[in-house]
């Protein structure tokens, strides 16, 4: 009775859990750096706001050598933690969603290839395939955990 | 009990099925190839270099039905253990693609490294994909 009567509360996360959210959290702001570092660059570069997406423009090797030391440390770093404190819902979720990503890049990369040099489509872009695979992997992740 | 004899027979029938299947995917594989090749210039046309748009569709479709083919006849004749290895294989070639392209296209924007080649990617990670698999298949 006393129970009942009492506040529902969220229930409290372990420490585990706590970790587990603090490394996405930490890879999250990580991104977010990266990210605005390189959409500031582009946005310096042209006053055309889709520029600061899509720019490739030349950047300046300190900021590239930076961004990279950051980008090739924090990945591995990350994904340590991540399998550390991951259960095992989530480590299944992880193996699906990077083979449907897998799948997108080797069907996508050698078709647009062929495509591309029979003159049918431009040439093949492959930080479009990149985004594409990244996308469906982060979908099929966030499927397969919460669904 | 007759339930789980069908099982075990349909098994080995579609284990049988996708081992009759690899050659025919080598072979495909290897027409593709040497199309390639022929279709070009000169041998290193492979890597680029304009090519028939006919000859382009047909390779598409061969290559996009072979894949079909194997992956609907795979999923049936694994077991679990080699489906795990399969996926494990795959979800390592997904993470360096994720590594690799980033630090790259990174490398290159800073004009330290040329452009990240396509070719260079899927290829050494398409290996190193079939690399694993046989390493978690047979170690």
């Amino acid at each position: 009775m006393v129970e009942d009567d009492a506040p529902r509360r969220a229930p409290k996360m372990s420490p585990r859990e706590r970790k587990y959210w603090g490394t996405l959290a930490a890879c999250a702001v990580l991104g977010g750096i990266i990210g605005f570092a390189m959409a500031f660059t582009g946005m310096l570069d042209s006053k055309d706001p889709t520029a600061m997406l899509y720019s490739n423009a030349a950047l300046p090797r300190n900021l590239a050598l930076v961004i990279a030391a950051l980008w090739g440390l924090g990945l591995p770093i990350g994904c340590l933690f991540y399998h550390h404190y991951a259960d095992e819902q989530d480590q299944h979720a992880y193996l699906w969603a990077c083979t449907m990503g897998w799948y997108i890049f080797v069907v996508l990369t050698p078709t647009w290839w062929l495509l591309g040099r029979g003159g049918l489509t431009p040439p093949v872009d492959i930080g479009v395939i990149f985004l594409v695979s990244m996308v469906v992997n982060a979908l099929v992740w966030l499927w397969k955990r919460y669904v | 009990m007759a339930v789980e004899n069908t099982k075990t027979t349909d098994h080995k029938s579609t284990r049988k099925l996708w081992r009759d299947f690899q050659r025919p995917i080598l072979i495909a594989g290897a027409v593709c190839a040497i199309g390639l090749v022929l279709a070009g210039d000169y041998p290193l046309s492979f890597l680029a270099g304009p090519i028939a748009p006919a000859l382009a569709i047909g390779l598409c479709i061969t290559l996009l039905s072979t894949l079909a083919l194997t992956g609907r006849f795979m999923a049936g004749a694994y077991d679990e253990h080699e489906l795990y290895g399969f996926m494990y294989g795959q979800a390592i070639a997904s993470g360096i693609v994720m590594y690799v392209y980033m630090f790259w296209y990174l490398l290159w924007r800073g004009a330290f490294l040329p452009e990240p080649s396509h070719l260079a990617m899927f290829l050494s990670l398409f290996g190193l994909s079939g690399l694993i698999y046989l390493f978690k298949k047979y170690t």
